[in-house]
């Protein structure tokens, strides 16, 4: 081989390195990820389940179903309401302790465990005890109205506070995990900024604003993309706590799908459902990053 | 000097069990260009965050024109700052950095733009003015840090090391248009830095600061030629201060090397600490009586001026030598011992006084030596 051929080959090689490096990660995320995504596009246009042992070719006719479903929309309604509400709650409360706990506090580190421990615990566990706050019959909050003299709420029974509760439980679940990242955020923001601020006369609420807030903006965004899948994603506690009732009240679009694919074995019609709520994050979180780098 | 615009009584913080700052006084005027010059961890800085409202004191008083302002907030001061790291505010554009202040200290909307533009203009910035930080050089945006400063038109600069993290070059074009701009605004400046050519260039009067205490206070040139403390001394050296254990017997000071005549100075006898800056070190390339004969190991040449370095079996001596004199080969030199230049400490580092040697210290030729020689007349 030549000294030239030499030198093209290591270059050659050089290039194609970084590919070689990821391709065992990108194997993997095609048999775990891709490869059922596709598949899963493929099932929506079939018709498979308990009327049809073997997938039939329909087209778009789960889809045409499925729109004209209202339980759909009711379903649509539901999550829009639970993540409209989840995401922002989840991160502002995260904030705002992620604040309280920047400053030099006497036992901020136990507070930061204490808060955080939510997003450890096991989602059975955390269930199971927010099935015991929200009973009826012998519930904490309940306990808690009475004490004021007011008569209970059946906060996982009746259709007007059951989502309601869902959604406590859901910011209760991950404010933690946004208060990690704030504090994180935080505290590697450049203190000389906000001391130039402060010198400059802007008082606390104006130097949040002004300066800290626009500087939080990665992590904000970070923030509102991991929250909005993961509200997307809600179904242990609506599996555990409320199995979608009363009358569909907390029926969230993975439990949706979980309903048609697994407990009325309609295949094709829950892969249509799933493909439409990953078009739905897929273009909420677009826009989301188009909002962040403008 | 004129009204007193800074006043800082019995000033003291510690960190802990640290102490930082200990009891400390100072009186800067109005108008002038005040530094404190001091090793890093002196306290500098700390002092520096109290007269800023950025920390607080543990005990002391602060007054800024006349008025107590030890509780007053910082963004209530009406201080302007210049940090070592700049800190602009990254996500907004120069512009908006400089109407920041303006517009919390309620400036006139219509007022601001101009003042802006002025100083701008002042600063040579106009053209970045839409430029976000991230954008500019350090050069510049330690331009727009000075400019934010200024446009505020405040009280009092706050300058903490604002030249460190310039290149070479840069620090120096930027140290003298900083000395002119604030004449030329007169605004009173505390500026902190542990760079004594920075401390010696800028200041109309500077503070050398050690373990939390001033050790002199004074005119650049006064305290360099009259330190009154060792440390001082050390610390205004450049290369390091050549220190030799002394005795003061019948008129003279013995030291290991040499024995120096006091010429007068009087001092009570006894043991000494004996100080000799570089540049008034003399050598002699021929036998001088009572001074031991020295090895030249070293020749380091700065350009007008050479570092000679020359050892005996117990130490070495530095001396800064004009290149145009008599330049001593490698191989023995003594110790011009009347020549030669010395201060004298007590045990404690305190000054004692100083031998006249041929540096007559009120002589600006010696203290500031021309720099013409040889480089210019070789051109």
């Amino acid at each position: 081989m030549t000294a030239v051929a030499a030198g093209a080959s290591t270059r050659a090689r050089a290039r194609l390195a970084p590919y070689l490096y990821v391709l065992p990660a990108l194997l993997l995320l095609g048999l775990w990820n891709y490869y059922p995504l596709v598949y899963l596009i493929h099932l929506s246009l079939h018709r498979l389940g308990a009327s049809a042992p073997m997938p039939r070719w329909v087209g778009l006719t789960n889809y045409r179903e499925l729109f004209a479903n209202p339980l759909f929309w009711r379903v649509l309604g539901n999550t829009a309401i639970y993540t409209g509400l989840v995401v922002p709650l989840s991160i502002g409360l995260g904030l705002a302790l992620a604040l309280a706990l920047d400053q030099r506090l006497r036992g901020a580190r136990l507070l930061r465990t204490l808060l955080y421990t939510p997003v450890v615990l096991p989602t059975v566990a955390g269930a199971t005890v927010a099935l015991w706050i929200f009973n009826t019959d012998y519930g904490l909050a309940n306990y808690l109205l009475g004490l004021i003299g007011l008569p209970p709420i059946g906060w996982l029974t009746d259709s007007e506070y059951a989502l309601g509760s869902l959604i406590a439980v859901g910011v209760w679940k991950t404010f933690g995990y946004f208060m990690l990242v704030y504090l994180a955020a935080l505290q590697s923001l450049p203190q000389s900024v906000l001391e130039a601020a402060r010198l400059d006369g802007a008082r606390p609420w104006d130097r949040f604003w002004s300066v800290t807030w626009p500087l939080l903006r990665p992590t904000t965004w970070f923030a509102i993309v991991i929250a909005l899948i993961l509200s997307f994603q809600a179904f242990d506690f609506v599996n555990i706590m409320t199995q979608g009732g009363p009358s569909n009240a907390t029926n969230l679009l993975v439990f949706y799908v979980y309903q048609n694919g697994f407990q009325y074995f309609r295949l094709g019609f829950a892969g249509a459902i799933a493909v439409v709520m990953f078009v739905l994050v897929y273009t909420l979180s677009g826009l989301i990053s188009l909002w962040y780098s403008r | 000097m004129g009204k007193v615009a800074l006043a800082l009584a019995g000033i003291a913080k510690a960190h802990g069990s640290n102490a930082v700052v200990r009891g400390l006084d100072l009186e800067i005027f109005e108008g002038e260009f005040f530094v404190l010059l001091g090793p890093s961890g002196c306290g500098k800085t700390t002092l520096l965050r109290m007269v800023a409202g950025l920390s607080d004191p543990d005990s002391g008083r602060i007054a800024l024109g006349g008025s107590d302002v030890t509780s007053v907030p910082a963004e209530a001061r009406n201080i302007a700052m210049v940090f070592q790291d700049y800190a602009l505010y990254p996500h907004m554009t120069v512009r908006n950095n400089l109407a920041f202040g303006l517009k919390r200290h309620r400036v006139p909307r219509d007022q601001i733009g101009g003042r802006i533009e002025r100083v701008a203009r002042m600063l040579a910035i106009e053209q970045l003015l839409d430029r976000k930080p991230h954008q500019l050089s350090g050069g510049q945006q330690q331009r727009v840090a000075l400019g934010r400063a200024i446009v505020r038109e405040p009280l009092l600069f706050l300058m903490d090391e604002p030249l460190s993290n310039l290149d070479a070059q840069v620090r120096a074009n930027t140290r003298a248009e900083l000395k002119e701009l604030q004449h030329r605004l007169g605004v009173t400046t505390l500026y902190v830095t542990h760079d004594q050519v920075e401390a010696m260039t800028l200041a109309d009067r500077l503070a050398v600061m050690n373990l939390g205490r001033l050790e002199q206070v004074g005119r650049p040139l006064d305290v360099y030629r009259l330190p009154a403390t060792l440390f001082v001394a050390q610390f205004l050296s450049s290369p390091r201060l050549n220190l030799l254990a002394g005795e003061i017997a019948g008129g003279t000071v013995r030291t290991p090397v040499a024995v120096f005549p006091t010429g007068g100075a009087s001092g009570p006898g006894g043991p000494v600490q004996v100080g000799i800056r570089p540049e008034w070190l003399r050598f002699s390339p021929d036998p001088v009586a009572g001074s031991l004969p020295l090895d030249v190991a070293l020749i380091e040449p700065l350009g007008a001026e050479v570092l000679v370095h020359a050892r005996w079996p117990d130490g070495e001596l530095v001396a800064r030598v004009a290149v145009d004199g008599k330049l001593p080969d490698r191989g023995k030199v003594w110790i011009d011992a009347a020549a030669s230049r010395l201060d004298l400490f007590d045990a404690d580092g305190r000054r004692i006084g100083s031998t006249p040697g041929d540096a007559e210290p009120s002589n600006p030729r010696e203290i500031s030596p021309p720099l013409q020689p040889a480089a210019a007349r070789g051109a």
